[in-house]
C-alpha cells in the first residue's frame, strides 16, 4: 500500500511538492494527471527513494520510502516511459538480468511465462530489443515487476508513444496486476487513458493535489473539462 | 558561413568548461614554451662553461709533441639547438660527448637517457608533446558531437529551413574547432619568440613557419576527421570512441609497430661487427705505430725521392708527421665507408618510415616537428659529420706540425709550443639551414596536405547526403 | 550472491559488445607482439655474447699459443715484454665481461638498449669506457621506444579499461533505464563494484595470461620464477590503480561525456603530463652530464707519467700500504720499471673518485625522479618492471661495479707482483 502524507519538496527554494497526500490501496489503481513539471515524476521518484520528502510521511506497505529504500525497492517494480533496455540482449535475456541483479534466480521456463503472462508472445521472446517496439520493451518492464512479485507499481507516463493497440493491452495488463493485489501508481498526460485504467484519478498542480476523484464518476469529456480549468486558473 | 563559425565560437566562449579547459591549455603552454626555454637556456650555459673547460685545457698545453697532443685529443660536446625547446627529438638519446683524436673516429657518447632511471616514456614536457598528444584529443572533444548535437536537438533541421546548405553548417563547424587548435598553436609560437627575441634569425622564422604549416595541417585532419566521424554515426558516443580509438592507433600503436618493423626490414650491424670490419679494413692500411708494412716502404722510398735524399736521417722535416698523416687519410676513407653505410641504412630506414604516414597522418607531423625544431636524426647526423670534418682539420693540424714544425726524423722527444696550441682552431658548430634539408620533409609535407584533401573531399560527399530527420 | 551475479552476467555484456572484444583482441595483439619483441632482443643479445665469447676464447688460444711459446727466446732477446710477468700477460691477454641479459627482459627489455653489455677488461680499464657503448641502433626509433610488454601494459591496458568501464552506469543512464537498476538492485554502488570488478578482473586474468605466455618462450622458465611473481604482483597493482580511480569517476559522474572526459583527462595526467613535468623539471634541475670529471682524468695521467720515481712510490703507498716490503720494492734493477707500470693503479683510483661525483649526481637524479613517484604511478610502475627484467639502470649500475671490480682485481695481481 502506498502511502503519502503532507509531502513537500523543493528544489533551489522552488517548491515540486507542497503538502502532497494521497493513498493507494493494494488492488487499486491511482493515475495521476499533470501539466509537465507539475510533480507526476518527482512523486514516483520520492517513492522509490531517490529524494527525500522535506516534511511528513512516504510510504510503502509502512516502510518509509527514503529511510528504509531497500526493503522498499523489493516490494516496488518501475516502468519508465521509456523501458530501453540492453539493447544487445533479448527480451529474455534482459529478464534474466533484472531478475538476477534483484536476487531472484528464474528457470528459462518461468521467465518465459511471465514474458507471455505480460503479453509477450513466444516468438518474441529471443530476439534482441534492439528490434523491439516501444510496446514490446514496455512488457518486458512490466513483466521485470512481475518477476519480482512487487506488491507495488510505479509508472511513469506508461502510454506515451503508444499505438492504441499497445496501449489497450497496457490498460488490461495492469487491470489483471491490480486484480492480483497489487497497488498502482500511474503518472500520465493522457486522460483518457488513465480515466479508462485508474480507479481513481489525482489532479496535480504546481506540486499540489488539486482534485481527486473516482473515475467511475465523472466520463471521459468531463474529466477533460476539469482538467483543463485547472491548467488555466 | 562565417556567421556560423561566429556563432560556433560565441557558444564556445560561452561554455565555461570548454572554456575552462581552453585557458587551461594556454596557461599549460604558455608554461611549457618557458619551461622549454629554460631547460635550453641551463642547457647551454652548461655546455658553453664545458667547452671553454675544455677548450681551456687544450689552450694551457704549454708544450707538447703533436702527435701526443693528437692522443691527448679535444672534446666536442653536442649543443642545444634553440628550437629543441618546442620538439627535442631525438636529443635525450642520443649522445653528447664527442672524443676528437688521431688514428679514430669516435662515436657519441653519454646520452642523457642512459644518466638516468626510466622518466618519461614520450618525452620531456616540451610543447610538440602537448601539441602532438594533448591538443588534438581537445579538438576530438570540440568537434565529435557538433553535428549531431545540433542533430539531436533540432537545431540542424531549422538551420536548413533558414537556407543554409548542410555542408556549409558542416564546414564551419569543422573549420571553428580547427581554428581554436591554430590559435593553441600560434600561442605558443608566439610566446616562444617572444621568450626568445633576442635569439630569432632567418633560418628560426623559417622553420617556426613549416612547424606551425605541419601541425596546422595536421590539426586540420583531426577536427574534419572527427566531424566526418560525427556524422557518419548517429550515437555520439559511438563517433567519439572511434576517434579516440584512431587516436589511439596514430599516436601509441603505430608509430612503435611501425618503427620496430623498419629496423628489423633495414638492418643495422651490431656494434661488434661493425668494429671487426672497421678494424679489418683499417689493417690494410698505414699503421702510424708500426713501421714494417709494405704501404710505409713504398711512403718512405717516395718521400726520400722527393725530397732527393737518401735516409731518413738527412730529411728536413720529420717523416713520422707524413706517416701519421698518410694513416689518417687511409683511415677516414675506411671511415667514410663504414659511418657512410651507417647513415644509408638509417636514411633507408626513415624512408620506409615516412611511408607510414600514407596510414598515420601523425607520423608524417613527428617527422616534420622534430626535422623543423632541428632535433631529429637527420640533424644529428649533421652535427656528426660537422665533429669529424673538425678532426680531420685538427688532426692534420697536428700531424703537420709534427712533420714540417722544425723535427726532423727520430726526434721523439721534439715538443710543439703553447702557441702553435693555441692557433689550432676550435669546433664551431654551424646550425644546418633549412632550405638546405627542406627537401627530406616535402614527403611528409605532401602526406599531410593529401590527407587534407582526401577529408575534405570525404567530409563534402558525406555531407551532401546527410540525412536530417 | 547479487554480488556475484552481476559479476559473471557481466560476461554477456562483454561478448555482446564487438568494440570490447575487439579492444581485449588488440591488446593481446599487442602484448604478443611486445612479447616477441623483448624474445628477439634478448636472443640477439645472447647471440652476440656467445659470438664474442668464442672469438675471444679463440684469441686467448692463439695468445697462449704464440707468446707463452715465444715467451723463453723473447726473454732471452732481452725484450722487456714478458709475457710470464702479470703486468704483460694482463694488459695483452683478451679478458671480457658481459651482461648477460636475464629472461625476464621477455617482460620489459627498459634500458637494455641505452647501455652496452659487453667489455673488455684490463688494469686501464674503467667503467665508462666508450667501448661499452651501447648497440648501434636508430635513435629515432629509440625516442619512439620499443614496443614491449611493458609498454603493452602500461599504456594500452588504461586505454583498454576505458573503453570496458567507460559505458558502466552512463550507458544506462543515457538510455534512460538508470532508476529501473536501481529499483532492482539493493545498493546501486555494489552494482557499479561489480560490474568494474569483472573488467578488471577480465584484464588482470589477460595481463596474467600473457604474462605466462611470454614466459614459457623463454627456455629457462626456472629461474625466472620469482620475477614472473613480482610481475603478477605489479599488475595487479597496476590494474587496481587505474579501476579504482575509473570506479571513482564512474560512481561521481552521471553523464557519458564527463567520464570519458575525466578517465581520458587521467590518462593523460599520468601518462604524459606528470612524466613530462618531472622529466622537464630533472633536466632543469640536472643539465645533461658532459662528463668534464671523467675528462679531466687524462690531465693527471699526463701528470703521472711525468713524476719522479720516487713520488709514483710515496702515492702508491698512501694506497697500498703493504707494497713496502714487496721483494721487487727492494731489487734496484727491477723497481723502475715495477712503478712506471704501477702508474695504471694509480690511474684507477683517481679514475673512481671521479667517477664517484658522477655516479653521485646520477644517485640524486634517480632520487629526483622517485620523489615524485606518488604523483607519477606509471613511470613508478615502469621502473618497477624494468628491475625485474634486469634492464633498469640500477642493474647497469651493478654491471658497472662488476666491470670496476674485475679492473681492481687486475690492479691488485699488479701490486702484489710489486
Amino acid at each position: 500500500m502506498i502511502k503519502i502524507n503532507n509531502a513537500s519538496i523543493s528544489f533551489k527554494e522552488k517548491p515540486a511538492l507542497s503538502n502532497l497526500s494521497l493513498e493507494v490501496k493494494p488492488g487499486e489503481i491511482l493515475g495521476l494527471l499533470g501539466a509537465n513539471g507539475a510533480g507526476k515524476s518527482t512523486t514516483i521518484n520520492m517513492l522509490l527513494g531517490f529524494l527525500k520528502s522535506g516534511e511528513g510521511d512516504v510510504s510503502i506497505n509502512q516502510l518509509d520510502c527514503y529511510d528504509e529504500r531497500a526493503q522498499v525497492r523489493r516490494l516496488v517494480g518501475y516502468i519508465p516511459e521509456n523501458v530501453n533496455l540492453y539493447p544487445y540482449l533479448s527480451g529474455e535475456e534482459n529478464l534474466d538480468y533484472f531478475c538476477k541483479i534483484s536476487g531472484i534466480e528464474y528457470a528459462s521456463s518461468e521467465l518465459k511465462n511471465f514474458l507471455e503472462k505480460c503479453g509477450l508472445p513466444l516468438k518474441d521472446h529471443s530476439k534482441k530489443i534492439s528490434e523491439y517496439s516501444k510496446g514490446m520493451r514496455q512488457k518486458v518492464g512490466i513483466a521485470i515487476a512481475y518477476a519480482k512479485k512487487a506488491k507495488v507499481y510505479l509508472l511513469d507516463e506508461p502510454s506515451s508513444g503508444l499505438d492504441p493497440m499497445a496501449s489497450n493491452e497496457l490498460t488490461i495488463l495492469l487491470k489483471e496486476l491490480a486484480k492480483e493485489g497489487a497497488s498502482i501508481l500511474m503518472a500520465s498526460h493522457d486522460i483518457f487513458r488513465v480515466r479508462e485504467v485508474c480507479d481513481r484519478i489525482g489532479i496535480l498542480k504546481q506540486g499540489k493535489l488539486m482534485k481527486e476523484l473516482k473515475s467511475k464518476a465523472i466520463t471521459a469529456n468531463q474529466l477533460e473539462k476539469l482538467y483543463l480549468n485547472f491548467m488555466k486558473d | 558561413m562565417w556567421q556560423i563559425i561566429k556563432n560556433e565560437w560565441s557558444s564556445f566562449y560561452r561554455d565555461r568548461v570548454l572554456l575552462g579547459v581552453f585557458s587551461s591549455f594556454l596557461i599549460l603552454l604558455s608554461i611549457t614554451v618557458s619551461l622549454g626555454s629554460i631547460h635550453v637556456e641551463h642547457q647551454n650555459t652548461h655546455h658553453a662553461s664545458s667547452s671553454e673547460h675544455i677548450r681551456d685545457k687544450w689552450e694551457n698545453i704549454q708544450e707538447m709533441n703533436p702527435h701526443s697532443a693528437a692522443h691527448y685529443g679535444t672534446y666536442v660536446f653536442k649543443p642545444t639547438t634553440l628550437l629543441s625547446g618546442l620538439d627535442d627529438g631525438v636529443s635525450n638519446i642520443t649522445g653528447n660527448v664527442l672524443k676528437v683524436e688521431g688514428h679514430v673516429q669516435n662515436e657519441i657518447v653519454h646520452s642523457e637517457a642512459s644518466q638516468s632511471q626510466a622518466v618519461s616514456k614520450f618525452g620531456k614536457l616540451k610543447s610538440a608533446l602537448l601539441l602532438q598528444y594533448i591538443v588534438p584529443i581537445f579538438l576530438i572533444f570540440l568537434s565529435f558531437q557538433t553535428i549531431n548535437g545540433e542533430k539531436l536537438s533540432g537545431r540542424l533541421k531549422l538551420l536548413i529551413a533558414q537556407g543554409a546548405s548542410s555542408s556549409k553548417i558542416i564546414f564551419s563547424k569543422a573549420l571553428s574547432v580547427w581554428v581554436i587548435g591554430l590559435m593553441l598553436l600560434l600561442v605558443t609560437v608566439f610566446m616562444y619568440l617572444l621568450l626568445n627575441l633576442g635569439a630569432i634569425n632567418y633560418d628560426t622564422i623559417l622553420r617556426l613557419s613549416f612547424f606551425i604549416i605541419s601541425y596546422s595541417l595536421y590539426y586540420f585532419i583531426i577536427a574534419f576527421l572527427t566531424t566526418l566521424l560525427s556524422i557518419s554515426f548517429n550515437n555520439t558516443s559511438t563517433a567519439l570512441t572511434s576517434m579516440l580509438a584512431v587516436w589511439v592507433v596514430w599516436t601509441i600503436f603505430l608509430p612503435n609497430i611501425l618503427m620496430s618493423t623498419v629496423e628489423s626490414q633495414h638492418e643495422l650491424p651490431s656494434r661488434d661487427i661493425f668494429k671487426s670490419n672497421m678494424k679489418e679494413d683499417r689493417s690494410k692500411g698505414i699503421d702510424g705505430h708500426s713501421p714494417s708494412s709494405d704501404r710505409l716502404v713504398a711512403l718512405r722510398e717516395k718521400v726520400l725521392k722527393d725530397y732527393g735524399v737518401d735516409s731518413l736521417s738527412q730529411l728536413s722535416i720529420n717523416f713520422r708527421g707524413i706517416v701519421m698523416q698518410e694513416d689518417e687519410e687511409y683511415g677516414n676513407k675506411v671511415w667514410d665507408k663504414h659511418f657512410g653505410n651507417l647513415r644509408t641504412v638509417l636514411k633507408n630506414q626513415k624512408k620506409s618510415y615516412q611511408l607510414g604516414g600514407i596510414i598515420n597522418p601523425f607520423i608524417a607531423l613527428q617527422n616534420t616537428s622534430k626535422g623543423f625544431a632541428a632535433s631529429d636524426n637527420l640533424h644529428h647526423q649533421d652535427f656528426l659529420v660537422q665533429v669529424e670534418n673538425y678532426r680531420r682539420v685538427f688532426v692534420r693540424t697536428l700531424n703537420n706540425k709534427d712533420a714540417y714544425g722544425g723535427s726532423k726524423t727520430g726526434e721523439r722527444g721534439w715538443k710543439a709550443d703553447n702557441a702553435f696550441f693555441k692557433s689550432v682552431p676550435d669546433f664551431v658548430f654551424k646550425p644546418l639551414k633549412i632550405m638546405k634539408v627542406f627537401k627530406d620533409y616535402v614527403f611528409d609535407l605532401a602526406i599531410l596536405i593529401i590527407w587534407v584533401l582526401v577529408i575534405t573531399l570525404l567530409l563534402i560527399n558525406k555531407s551532401k547526403r546527410i540525412p536530417i530527420v | 550472491m547479487t554480488f556475484v551475479n552481476i559479476f559473471l552476467l557481466e560476461w554477456k555484456h562483454f561478448i555482446r559488445s564487438p568494440y570490447k572484444v575487439i579492444a581485449i583482441f588488440l591488446f593481446i595483439l599487442a602484448s604478443v607482439y611486445g612479447i616477441h619483441n623483448s624474445v628477439s632482443l634478448y636472443q640477439t643479445q645472447i647471440n652476440e655474447i656467445t659470438k664474442i665469447e668464442e672469438r675471444v676464447s679463440q684469441e686467448r688460444q692463439e695468445f697462449v699459443n704464440k707468446h707463452l711459446a715465444e715467451n723463453q727466446s723473447t726473454i732471452q732477446n732481452n725484450n722487456s715484454r714478458d709475457y710470464t710477468s702479470p703486468y704483460w700477460a694482463l694488459r695483452q691477454f683478451p679478458l671480457y665481461h658481459f651482461k648477460k641479459p636475464s629472461p625476464s627482459m621477455v617482460f620489459s627489455i627498459g634500458q637494455s638498449e641505452q647501455y652496452g653489455f659487453y667489455k673488455r677488461i684490463t688494469f686501464n680499464s674503467s667503467p665508462y669506457d666508450n667501448d661499452l657503448s651501447e648497440e648501434i641502433a636508430n635513435p629515432e626509433r629509440l625516442q619512439i621506444g620499443t614496443f614491449d610488454f611493458s609498454f603493452a601494459l602500461l599504456f594500452l591496458l588504461p586505454l583498454v579499461l576505458v573503453i570496458l568501464l567507460f559505458n558502466v552506469k552512463s550507458n544506462e543512464i543515457e538510455q534512460g533505464f538508470m532508476s529501473l537498476i536501481e529499483v532492482q538492485v539493493t545498493s546501486r554502488n555494489s552494482w557499479i563494484i561489480a560490474r568494474v570488478g569483472f573488467y578488471s578482473f577480465l584484464a588482470l586474468l589477460v595481463s596474467y595470461g600473457l604474462i605466462l605466455y611470454g614466459s614459457f618462450l623463454m627456455t629457462s622458465f626456472q629461474p625466472i620464477k620469482t620475477a614472473i611473481a613480482s610481475m603478477m604482483l605489479y599488475t595487479f597493482f597496476y590494474v587496481f590503480f587505474w579501476s579504482t580511480l575509473f570506479l571513482l569517476i564512474i560512481i561521481k559522474n552521471k553523464n557519458l561525456l564527463s567520464i570519458i572526459l575525466q578517465m581520458s583527462f587521467s590518462f593523460i595526467l599520468f601518462a604524459f603530463i606528470t612524466p613530462g613535468i618531472v622529466h622537464q623539471l630533472l633536466s632543469i634541475n640536472y643539465p645533461v652530464n658532459l662528463m668534464t670529471d671523467l675528462i679531466d682524468v687524462r690531465d693527471q695521467r699526463q701528470e703521472l707519467y711525468g713524476k719522479s720515481h720516487d713520488a709514483i712510490k710515496s702515492q702508491l703507498k698512501i694506497i697500498y700500504p703493504q707494497i713496502e716490503n714487496g721483494s721487487i720494492m727492494n731489487d734496484s734493477l727491477k723497481v723502475k720499471s715495477a712503478l712506471s707500470h704501477s702508474i695504471p693503479a694509480l690511474m684507477n683510483s683517481i679514475k673512481k673518485n671521479n667517477i664517484g661525483i658522477v655516479e653521485k649526481e646520477i644517485r640524486s637524479k634517480i632520487d629526483f625522479v622517485n620523489k615524485f613517484n606518488i604523483l607519477n604511478p606509471v613511470v613508478f610502475f615502469q621502473n618497477k618492471i624494468n628491475a625485474l627484467s634486469k634492464s633498469h639502470y640500477d642493474n647497469y649500475q651493478a654491471y658497472r661495479n662488476e666491470i670496476q671490480f674485475l679492473i681492481d682485481k687486475q690492479i691488485n695481481v699488479l701490486i702484489e707482483d710489486i
